[in-house]
């Protein structure tokens, strides 16, 4: 099918994007698979993960994804799980207060999809990682944050303070986050953070497809 | 630039499909807090060891009803998983029972000692949103003294209904790094065991903390078993069998410490468990 895809040009190369596109929104979120803890469902497609049961308003969840989506479009991606309480966690309620931990378990049960950096955020603090591995260095970034606490809207704002701190810690400004106009509940928040997902996914693809389409075209020019 | 638009505009069609397409700015809303919960658990009394009894619950949704669309068909990922473990290790039940029009969900179990029982309700509701699954737990005290068992220390065979379980090489396990288990399975005669999927796996590997009781469940797919294998995330923790008579089992637990690793799998019409106990260090 790729290959099909790079053969193609103008218009047909325009409506297999478009299958493709669709292939990739069908497949990629139906059948994403993983045990356990609800987080590691929801970030294996989407960016942020904002648990259901600590009413979080739908503004508060979309102005976490407005600033993950915003460091991610400055350079710096990276998703954020906000664990508020043992249910959150599913069956690894072990973890509960213990974000390095899970940080570094949640990054090893996504790594065969996601091997970016992962946020995670708990009443008592933050958990860094990428790979599942820990990343000292960002470790002490957030730990000089204070504690978020308990309540969903100190976990939404120790999110984006979190995120805003570790760019900045790498040099990237994360200007602050509006709300995403429109939402509907808590949902809202996940579509935008699954729009933002499949966006850059898209952009990604058509983006690799039009770069290996110019370098076969310049060698068989010889350009 | 059209090549790049097009996908733009193909994902934002897709947004607006899954969230209505609301342009107009919203109040905040804050919802109760939305959590699943088990309802009515019966019994709510101890339960006489030896004497069939009839377990049943019903699980609420966030919203207060009774929960009565779970996801279906083949593979483990469905229905409603009921985990009974005693206390001590020394026994579990794993069933996949009933589920009734209205939700109420009931099986019958006896059990053999007495004792304080830990209760796991795994459940796959047939949501359309990410998250698969959830876990709901409570607890039943089967009357009688309780007289708790140690735990065996580890062993790399174990004999279930004359089947031999041999987990090849002393596993090294460390919390938070998913690795794998390779156990073989022999019948009464020496000859490698033919697995019959179960509960849409080849083989469910259990596993419980010694002493808090966190659980964690992977399983074993048949190449190619339909709804079994991840297709993403957590690919690595789940086995896979290709080889008549072998199980590669995944393990991913959370913390440290000595887990009791129950392997049950179908052979020749039979439902075998066997126990291991795991040392998982830091």
């Amino acid at each position: 099918m790729i290959g099909s895809l790079l053969r193609a040009r103008g218009p047909a190369l325009g409506r297999r994007l478009t299958l493709l596109a669709l292939v990739t929104a069908l497949v990629a979120v139906p059948l994403a698979r993983a045990d356990g803890d609800p987080a590691s469902d929801y970030l294996l497609t989407r960016a942020t993960f904002v648990p259901p049961d600590l009413g979080i308003s739908s503004s508060d969840a979309a102005r976490l994804a407005a600033t993950v989506a915003a460091a991610r479009s400055s350079g710096y991606p990276i998703r954020v799980a906000l664990i508020g309480s043992a249910y959150d966690l599913g069956s690894v309620s072990a973890l509960e207060r213990k974000p390095k931990q899970y940080a570094r378990f949640l990054g090893e049960e996504l790594t065969l999809v996601y091997h970016g950096r992962l946020l995670v955020v708990m009443p008592n603090g933050f958990g860094v990682s990428r790979g599942g591995k820990p990343l000292p260095g960002d470790q002490r970034v957030v730990d000089r944050l204070p504690a978020p606490g308990t309540g969903g809207p100190q976990l939404v704002q120790a999110g984006i303070d979190g995120v805003r701190a570790l760019a900045a810690a790498a040099g990237v400004r994360v200007s602050a986050a509006r709300p995403a106009a429109g939402g509907g509940g808590g949902a809202g928040a996940l579509v935008w953070g699954l729009g933002a997902g499949a966006v850059a996914l898209l952009l990604a693809a058509a983006a690799g497809l039009v770069v290996v389409r110019r370098r076969r075209t310049t060698a068989r020019t010889g350009e | 630039m059209t090549k790049v638009l097009l996908p733009v505009s193909l994902a934002c069609v897709l947004l607006a499909a899954g969230c209505g397409g609301s342009s107009k700015p919203s109040l905040p809303t804050i919802g109760a807090a939305r959590t699943y919960a088990l309802t009515d658990f019966q019994p709510s009394t101890p339960v006489a060891v030896g004497r069939p009894t009839r377990i049943s619950f019903t699980i609420t949704q966030p919203n207060g009803e009774p929960l009565t669309d779970f996801k279906r068909g083949p593979g483990p990922h469905t229905g409603v998983h009921l985990i009974i473990v005693r206390r001590d290790l020394s026994s579990i039940v794993h069933v996949h029972p009933p589920i009734a029009p209205d939700g109420r969900i009931s099986e019958t179990v006896t059990f053999t000692q007495p004792g304080p029982y830990r209760v796991v309700v795994d459940a796959y509701p047939n949501t359309t949103g990410p998250q698969r699954n959830f876990q709901l737990f409570t607890s039943l005290r089967v009357a009688g003294r309780y007289v708790p068992k140690s735990l065996p220390a580890f062993t790399s065979s174990v004999v279930a209904d004359g089947y031999r379980f041999t987990l090849h090489g002393r596993p090294t396990l460390h919390a938070i790094q998913a690795g794998t288990l390779t156990v073989t399975v022999a019948d009464p005669n020496g000859k490698p065991a033919e697995f019959t999927p179960w509960y849409g796996a080849l083989a469910h590997a259990i596993f419980f903390r010694k002493g808090t009781l966190d659980y964690f469940h992977t399983h074993v797919c048949a190449r190619g078993a339909s709804g079994c294998a991840s297709f993403l995330g957590a690919t690595q923790v789940t086995g896979s069998s290709s080889t008549p008579g072998k199980l590669a089992v995944g393990v991913l637990v959370p913390v440290a410490g000595t887990w009791r690793l129950f392997l049950q799998t179908k052979v020749n019409g039979h439902i075998l468990t066997a126990p291991f106990t795991l040392a998982v260090k830091p």
